[in-house]
């Protein structure tokens, strides 16, 4: 009894902890990002500033990577201020670099895909582009969180067919060393 | 007495275990490619696209599924032993590890339309913690859970010359449960997170001590701990090769590589302070320092470190906390899947 109160007590707290993201994973989309690089040529300190609008909390993810060679540096940092995510890199490789952006679940991923060139000297300095966070703005905010009420109450389920399983195991083994 | 359960008093119908009916061989095998699957998989994703439900990754995953699931229920069928440990069911008599597997097995392949459906709904760009790759983690991870179950209970079945297969396919099953459970960290291996770093450093933390206090305590070969972290190094090795095979050979996907977590010297750690007695909450906090400092040490030296002092603030105490959780649950499931003549000497929790 206790037991059966304390899973349904995990279940419905999960399944609330998901029903309460809800409105997060609407209002991730459709924001746009703003992205200024600032570097002064081929292995210098570089400043990757990114704001987005409507201003975005948390971790932002920039993935700047050369388009031809094994370089890549993946950063993750918090806003200093609403919007506002400053990352500090360098660019160690000549030629053509590639950047995009993540924020928050997989179906906020910016889809647009910012190019930019890197050389001995520092010939572009900023680099502007607006990522368009657009994926997934149609579907109703109530899938996610069924889904993972879902998934809630079959973790729940399997979680219990194991512990039954490996308290009659323990049991049954307790019977047989006092038959023996 | 040792524990072994003799043909009379097992009432054995039938001399074969599962090994020799070819069970466990297929289990093996079926929790190997999942886990290698999944990571393809994810490769595939960002290497390619998703370009088909019926890619070569998921064919891998869910073919092998259906494999493991088939031979569930062909070993619950085939199976005629009625032992102590077997389920009464009606007429039937079950394997409890087997009646695991199916269910998780069943799970992950039922749930893979619904998986095509987010995929639908939400584009290519899910990520791996979607509630539709939820279920699909949960039941290969129950499965594999369920060989592991299995495995024991063949050994305190199997006569004492066969004891020693069934302890090293133990060590097998655990070393790919760890695979299983480091699993749930894949998108911070390949470096793109959707959740937050604190939650990252709170799972490496606490993911592995279940595993590696479970099979300290439990031994079923010496210093266990150390060989299923090893075994799972060297699964994880193996992935890396495949995964530049099929991306050289073969253009299906693998460029992009997940870091491969250091877990060595937290099954070290576990092996020598359960050997002294240590209980979970010693266990708990110091595999998950060990754990911790051993890949912070890996990703300042390949330069790939993202732990920003915020972050740590709030994921190590968390990390810690669940970690002695994960230490004490581990050793818990160990004291109901060891021999019957070790429980006594079994550590406090």
């Amino acid at each position: 009894m206790k037991h059966s109160l304390v899973r349904l007590l995990v279940s419905l707290l999960s399944t609330s902890f998901m029903l309460g993201n809800a409105q997060n994973f609407q209002v991730k989309t459709g924001a746009t990002a703003e992205i200024r690089i600032e570097h002064g040529g081929l292995g210098t300190p570089a400043t990757i500033t990114v704001t987005t609008d409507p201003p975005l909390q948390g971790e932002l993810t920039v993935n700047a990577h050369h388009r031809d060679g094994e370089a890549e540096r993946v950063m993750i940092r918090p806003s200093r201020e609403a919007g506002i995510h400053v990352f500090e890199t360098s660019f160690d490789e000549r030629g053509e670099w590639g950047l995009w952006l993540r924020y928050g679940s997989g179906i906020d991923l910016y889809g647009d895909y910012l190019v930019f060139n890197v050389s001995d000297r520092a010939v572009d300095r900023v680099h502007a582009s607006t990522f368009e966070g657009v994926l997934a703005a149609d579907v109703p905010a109530y899938v996610q969180p069924l889904g993972y009420a879902v998934f809630g109450l079959l973790l729940v389920l399997s979680l219990g067919t194991i512990t039954w399983t490996l308290r009659w195991f323990a049991r049954q083994k307790g019977d047989y060393s006092q038959a023996i | 007495m040792d524990g072994t359960l003799n043909r009379t008093q097992t009432e054995s119908k039938t001399n074969k275990d599962l090994w020799s009916l070819g069970t466990l061989p297929i289990l093996a095998l079926g929790t190997f490619s999942g886990v290698l699957g999944v990571y393809w998989d994810i490769a595939w994703h960002t290497d390619i696209g998703r370009d088909s439900f019926f890619s070569p990754p998921h064919n891998f995953i869910y073919g092998s599924m259906l494999i493991v699931f088939l031979m569930g229920i062909y070993t619950l069928l085939r199976d005629r032993r009625n032992t102590s440990f077997h389920l009464q069911i009606g007429r039937s008599s079950l394997q409890p590890g087997i009646v695991i597997v199916a269910l998780g097995s069943a799970l992950t392949f039922m749930f893979a339309p619904a998986d095509d459906l987010w995929h639908r709904l939400f584009g290519t760009e899910v990520t791996l913690w979607a509630p539709m790759h939820l279920v699909g983690l949960l039941g290969l991870t129950t499965a594999c859970l369920g060989g592991l179950i299995t495995s024991r209970i063949e050994g305190q079945l199997a006569a004492r010359n066969r004891k020693r297969l069934f302890s090293w396919l133990s060590v097998f099953f655990a070393s790919m449960l760890l695979a299983y459970f480091m699993l749930f960290l894949a998108e911070y291996e390949f470096g793109y997170p959707v959740y937050g770093v604190w939650l990252g450093v709170a799972l490496l933390l606490s993911l592995p001590t279940f595993v590696l206090a479970m099979m300290a305590k439990l031994k079923p070969v010496p210093w266990s701990a150390t060989l299923t972290a090893l075994g799972f190094t060297a699964f994880r090795l193996l992935l890396a090769a495949w995964l530049m095979t099929t991306d050289s050979v073969f253009g299906w996907a693998g460029a992009t590589r997940p870091m491969i977590p250091v877990l060595f010297l937290a099954g070290l750690a576990a092996d020598i302070l359960v050997k002294r007695g240590a209980n979970a909450v010693i266990l708990g906090s110091v595999l998950g320092l060990f754990s911790f400092f051993s890949n912070w040490l890996l990703l300042s030296v390949t330069g790939t470190l993202n732990w920003y002092p915020a972050a740590l603030a709030l994921g190590v105490p968390v990390g810690l906390a669940l970690s002695v959780v994960t230490a004490y649950l581990g050793v818990s499931v160990a004291g109901a899947l060891e021999p019957p003549a070790q429980e006594e000497q079994g550590l406090s929790t």
